[in-house]
């Protein structure tokens, strides 16, 4: 099954992330900071990581920019979604490390196409 | 004779007689100390603030940071609240972080930056919320809920009243999402809110 870990300080914006993509079949694991996200992503195997950029202790940036040293994670498909929408914003995404940059709020059906895609799972 | 310098980052003793003037020292062991003294100082928050905007040691910014938490004036406050738009992410967390540490002290800056331009710096203050030991941080939140105008805030407002939200608001919160009918995200935050309150 497809992994994706969601990693956003938003209980809901978590929950919204696993409601809609556990229905469209992809297994979902949550961290709530950049930390905890760098922990479960060395310690476990994932297919895609959807990422944050304003989290307490670790941001979207940081995790990316340390992710992208690590072994376990350079090869791992990120997306960043945030509230932020300037082109600067989505810049400083990429040369963190990510692969592509949504705005929130993300429609259902953008999410699980993103997804799939991303994950070199869609059809 | 020479003399040996046994730690390279030793406070001036000149500069460690002021705190305001070891906050501008040469070395990041001086201006951290400095920052530590000036924790009781209502009147340092101008030079503290000014310091926090120019300085790149991490350790110092964390002391500044502390400092300004602990004055815990409304003139901390809006130091602390203008942080809320800068590109520094870091700091930007941070002062977030200290915010929601100061209780009523960030009421007043709480109206004012509820009330700014920008959206991201309304989404930054209503996160202060979550944590803020305050009777009125649900009504703040009430507020974005019922009148900003922007998803994102409400976003944000729904998932603090998630957090600190009582039954009786959950009709605002629905009402709220049906704002934005365009928003699928939204109606799931109302509906996760409805669970996670009762």
């Amino acid at each position: 099954m497809t992994r994706i870990l969601v990693v956003d300080d938003a209980t809901t914006v978590r929950m919204y992330y696993r409601d809609v993509l556990e229905e469209a079949g992809f297994a979902v694991e949550e961290a709530v900071n950049g930390f905890e996200g760098l922990e479960k992503a060395v310690a476990e195997s994932f297919d895609l990581i959807l990422v944050d950029v304003n989290m307490p202790k670790m941001d979207g940036y940081a995790f990316l920019r340390q992710g992208r040293t690590m072994p376990e994670l350079q090869a791992v498909p990120a997306v960043m979604i945030s509230t932020e929408s300037a082109a600067q914003d989505r810049d400083r995404a990429y040369a963190a490390g990510a692969n592509l940059y949504l705005v929130k709020p993300v429609r259902p059906e953008v999410l699980t196409e993103v997804a799939a895609v991303m994950a070199g799972v869609a059809p | 004779m020479a003399l040996i310098r046994k730690h390279p980052e030793a406070p001036a003793p000149a500069a460690a007689e002021d705190p305001l003037v070891a906050l501008e020292g040469a070395t990041a062991a001086e201006r951290r100390e400095a920052a530590h003294r000036l924790a009781g100082d209502p009147g340092a928050v101008g030079p503290l603030a000014d310091r926090l905007a120019r300085e790149a040691d991490r350790s110092v910014r964390e002391a500044i940071l502390l400092a300004l938490g602990r004055i815990g004036t409304a003139e901390a406050a809006d130091s602390l609240f203008a942080l809320l738009g800068s590109e520094d992410v870091w700091l930007r967390n941070a002062a977030i972080e200290t915010l929601s540490e100061m209780d009523a002290a960030v009421i007043g800056a709480l109206d004012r930056a509820l009330s700014d331009p920008d959206s991201d710096r309304r989404i930054f203050a209503v996160n202060v919320l979550v944590s803020l030991r305050h009777p009125a941080a649900a009504d703040y939140a009430r507020r974005a809920l019922a009148e900003d105008a922007h998803v994102n805030v409400v976003a944000a407002a729904i998932d603090v009243l998630a957090e600190i939200g009582t039954p009786e608001m959950i009709p605002e919160i629905e009402a709220a999402a049906e704002r934005f009918p365009d928003a699928p995200f939204l109606r799931f935050a109302a509906r996760a809110a409805r669970r996670r309150i009762a």
